[in-house]
């Protein structure tokens, strides 16, 4: 009988094989990266790739630390920092409109933001490059939050359109019987009410802006405007065949969320997974 | 009784209230609708505006050449083999993610303890940059200190060590391996949630009709994660269309325009060559194949939801 | 002046989906007012339309002497309680109490006093300081309520506050309720209701609302008036069939003639009964409809004049009375009888159809008038 293959075989066999299989296709380049940074360049070359290192020397880690890493780290953070509020606070208020008033053109808007969810970013990149330097920002790291803020409002105020729609109504009307107008709606109910898609909204914009490539890349040029992925470019350039100190610079750059994610994994996952689930 | 009268004596205060109402929606989308304008609307316009141009960039020499960009487009091999790699990674990326994606989540649904702490290791690699990942594969990679190579010597298939990204037969392969490696968990929590909102009572009653756990997974499980699959698959193509850190990083779309896409081909033509009028040609064919393929997808996605 | 006056008044969506119609009502200082009907009627747009909360209509409303049409809900001095309380999520008790009044600018002070107060009339002083979603829904209630009262409203608005409540919680707060008017003798109340029961305990005025065609036809008010002048007096059919329950029944019959004691009519299944009505307008023969509650159908030992005699299909009993379902002649019919009326299935029996509580009503469904008064 199936049931009984299924049973037999499947649960107990199948399933933790296939998961410690899984486990260990994801894990082994984090191996190797971790492995290697505790390695001497002349070890990398010398030893066995999968050989451990000979000691537990944090020398690559120490002289990443020791040149401008902190500056990266800083603009990021910086950056980040700055887009991740203003997403929120723009893409909350949009999306107050969307969700709750009635006006012309609210659904045909509504289509057109969420559609922007689909534009290659790329197609924007010349252009948004030479109105950077027109606009004297050029190569500083204030030129990359409104290419942030822009590119992330579709999927942001997506969220929280639907997370305000879910609002009871009468929320709305024993507010307008207390005496808010549309902003004290917004400020004093809707947005302490939507915190759990605020918070969702925050943390997926923080990871993908964290890791934002292309615009940081075309936008700034300097170490001291350069933002963390830069740093693993700039220092690519730099050690070039340093194979262990340019995957401490990967390992430190990627540390922060690998952290974050310690504390929060549902959260993160939840927040990563935003958008996907709902569309 | 005071406080509400007095504010109903301080007269056409409702009046003034019920045209601020009407200016309302305007105030709470200014920010979100001028930056969307300056940042998204005005670039892909200029974008078209600039593909009609012969520029290096820099200063007044820009010479406007008409359609001359856009006739050099359509018979670039180059461009259109960076199209074709797009739509291989599109393919690719749906035809080996979904199944392997699929088993996982099964496979965490079936793991009981276990699922959390696996299911937050597999999510790992979403967690990291692709200027990371690009960094640490190229490295994976390589020919002579990569720990792939080494691994395939130590389990005795060390003839089929290859220069993976070096070789015009593999850079591409190599790289969507990357790809799916990073994203699978991605497809599998997705199908994990379309697992957990399977109705348990269906499930029992299948089981009192006699259904085997096999036949419901078959049966029933398995088309109720349709909507899902389709999710998936629109979400998966349009990110492979769009595709650019990850190849940049490890290939810069070599060797020979192996895997070259159509973003890298944008990136090098202004960026490296300073071509910026042909790099917005470029540029924008992308955004109107972009914009053709999902919106067929969304349409054709929809009439299956309709007829199913 | 807390009465609120109604003229005129219609509202559409849309524009040929009208869901009031021809609404003219007068609510007095001071009265309990229950705007009952069935789903789709329309009760709670009319209540939100007092409240400010629905704008596009035609006519005018007042509340007092003044045209609040182009009032802020917040400025009409009306407070209203929610079906689903709309308690804010993120405050305390308290601060969901105080929160209008903050608003409105109230002093601190002040706004202490009167939630304090309201809490001790509500007894939910020690919930003061916790969240929504850390108290029950009779507590909600009471806060939904309480919030409504610190703002010391000309007109409280309710719209169907008890039904998300179990049915014994409903009953008590509907007490609260009744106390809560008596506390505040002065404010006008509206309450929205689809439950007779509620309507008719609570209600110094019932507006009973049509739904669908009947609206169309007739305009939305079927009938307004004190609960027993709608129980006892209903105008037409829709009012005669929404209050009671069992329904009443109702008797497909021709008129015969008007008589001295009333108009005389024949049932389909043969009986003449009297029915103290004016039916001086009927042409004899006319088809009529003859009304009668279950409860006014007393068994009798044998058949006389003014009875109906019917097969017993089932009876059910619930001790203080019992549902005798009868089988037999054109319709069937229900009698609520006392005790367990002595009566079981396949039994025939006679029940007597007092001439003061018979109804009739002509070819549109509207009551002859009546000769007695009740």
């Amino acid at each position: 009988m199936a049931s009984s293959t299924t049973a037999r075989i499947v649960r107990p066999v199948a399933v933790p094989v296939l998961g410690l299989i899984w486990l260990a296709v994801t894990t082994m380049p984090f191996l190797f990266m971790v492995m290697t940074t505790f390695k001497t360049q002349q070890e990398s070359y010398s030893s066995s790739v999968w050989a451990l290192p000979e000691a537990l020397d944090f020398v690559n880690y120490r002289a990443v630390l020791a040149g401008p890493f902190l500056t990266y780290l800083k603009n990021s953070v910086m950056v980040v920092g700055i887009s991740v509020t203003l997403i929120v606070l723009i893409s909350a208020m949009a999306a107050f409109a969307f969700a709750r008033m009635r006006f012309r053109l609210n659904d045909a808007l509504f289509g057109l933001i969420v559609a922007g969810m689909i534009v290659p970013i790329h197609i924007t990149l010349v252009p948004i490059y030479l109105m950077t330097r027109d606009m004297g920002l050029y190569d500083s790291p204030f030129a990359l939050v409104g290419p942030y803020v822009a590119t992330s409002l579709p999927i942001s105020i997506f969220i929280l359109t639907e997370f305000m729609r879910q609002i009871p109504k009468e929320l709305e009307e024993a507010a307008r019987l207390d005496g808010c107008g549309p902003f004290a709606i917004f400020f004093k109910v809707f947005f302490p009410l939507s915190g759990p898609g605020l918070s969702t909204v925050a943390i997926y914009n923080a990871i993908m802006l964290w890791n934002e490539f292309i615009f940081a890349y075309v936008l700034t040029s300097s170490t001291s405007t350069r933002t963390l992925p830069l740093a693993i470019w700039d220092y690519q350039g730099q050690y070039s065949s340093n194979i262990p100190a340019i995957l401490a610079v990967v390992t430190l750059t990627s540390l922060p969320l690998i952290v974050a994610y310690a504390f929060g994994q549902e959260k993160i996952v939840k927040g990563m997974m935003a958008g996907s689930l709902k569309g | 009784m005071t406080d509400i009268s007095t504010r109903s004596a301080a007269g056409g205060a409702g009046g003034a209230a019920l045209s601020l109402r009407k200016l309302a929606p305007a105030v709470f989308l200014a920010p979100a609708v001028l930056l969307l304008a300056v940042y998204l609307l005005y670039p892909l316009v200029d974008s078209f505006r600039l593909s009609l141009l012969d520029w290096n960039g820099l200063g007044e020499n820009a010479r406007y050449v008409g359609l001359d960009n856009w006739k050099k487009l359509a018979t670039d091999t180059l461009f259109w083999k960076a199209a074709w790699n797009n739509i291989l990674l599109a393919v690719f990326s749906v035809v080996i993610q979904m199944p392997i994606a699929v088993v996982l989540a099964v496979v965490l649904d079936n793991a009981g303890k276990g699922s959390r702490i696996l299911k937050i290791l597999y999510f790992l690699p979403l967690l990291m940059s692709s200027v990371a990942l690009g960094v640490l594969f190229k490295y994976f990679y390589d020919v002579n200190f990569g720990p792939l190579n080494a691994l395939l010597d130590y389990v005795g298939l060390g003839a089929f060590a290859q220069d993976w990204l070096g070789d015009t037969r593999f850079a591409l392969g190599a790289v969507i391996a990357v790809v799916c490696w990073q994203y699978i968990p991605f497809y599998m929590v997705l199908f994990m949630a379309g697992l957990a909102s399977f109705p348990a009572e269906i499930s029992e009653a299948a089981k009192l009709d006699g259904a085997s756990e096999t036949t419901i997974f078959w049966k029933m499980k398995l088309p109720h994660l349709k909507g899902t699959f389709r999710t998936a698959v629109v979400l998966s193509v349009i990110g492979a269309l769009r595709y650019f850190d990850l190849i940049y990083v490890m290939t810069g779309g070599g060797p020979e325009g192996a895997s070259e896409l159509m973003a890298t081909y944008m990136y090098r033509n202004v960026f490296s060559s300073f071509q910026l009028g042909y790099g917005s040609t470029v540029a924008s064919a992308m955004f109107i194949i972009v914009i053709l393929i999902a919106s067929v997808l969304l349409r054709f996605s929809k009439r299956f939801e309709t007829e199913v | 002046m807390t009465s609120i006056t109604l003229s005129g008044v219609n509202k559409s969506f849309g524009a040929n989906f009208p869901v009031i119609r021809d609404v003219d009502l007068v609510i007095d200082d001071g009265e309990f007012c229950v705007f009952l009907g069935p789903s789709g009627c329309g009760k709670s747009t009319l209540l939100r339309m007092v409240a400010g909360l629905e704008t596009a209509y035609t006519g005018e409303i007042r509340i007092g002497e003044r045209a609040v049409d182009k009032v802020e809900p917040a400025d009409r001095q009306v407070a209203m309680v929610f079906q689903n309380y709309a308690l804010y999520p993120h405050m305390s008790v308290y601060d969901n109490m105080a929160f209008g009044l903050r608003q409105a600018k109230t002093p601190k002070d002040e706004i202490e006093r009167r939630v304090k107060e309201a809490a001790r009339i509500l007894q939910i002083e020690p919930l003061l300081d916790r969240m929504p979603k850390a108290l029950s829904g009779g507590q909600r209630q009471r806060v939904a309520i309480g919030r409504a009262i610190v703002r010391q409203p000309k007109v409280f608005l309710f719209d169907e506050p008890l039904s998300n409540l179990d049915a014994a919680l409903r009953v008590h707060m509907r007490s609260e309720i009744a106390t809560l008017h008596r506390n505040f003798p002065a404010a006008s109340m509206i309450y929205v209701t689809h439950d007779q029961t509620e309507a008719m305990a609570l209600a110094d005025k019932i507006v009973l609302l049509h739904a669908g065609k009947d609206m169309l036809k007739h305009g939305s008010i079927a009938q307004v008036g004190r609960p027993l002048d709608l129980y006892h007096q209903p105008r037409n059919l829709f009012v005669a069939g929404f209050l009671g329950s069992p329904t009443m029944n109702f008797l497909e019959a021709t008129f015969v003639g008007q008589e001295e004691t009333g108009a005389r009519v024949a049932l389909k299944s043969g009986e003449d009964l009297t029915v103290p009505v004016d039916g001086s307008t009927l042409a004899s023969g006319a088809s009529v409809t003859l009304g009668v509650r279950p409860e006014h159908l007393a068994p009798v030992a044998a058949a006389a004049t003014q009875t109906l005699t019917r097969q017993v299909r089932a009876v059910e009993h619930f001790g203080e009375y019992s549902f005798v379902y009868l089988d037999g002649g054109a319709a069937p019919l229900i009698a609520k009888v006392p005790g367990d009326g002595g009566l079981k299935a396949g039994d025939s029996a006679s029940f007597a159809a007092p001439a003061s509580c018979c109804h009739l009503f002509d070819g549109d469904g509207i009551a002859l008038p009546r000769r007695d008064s009740l």
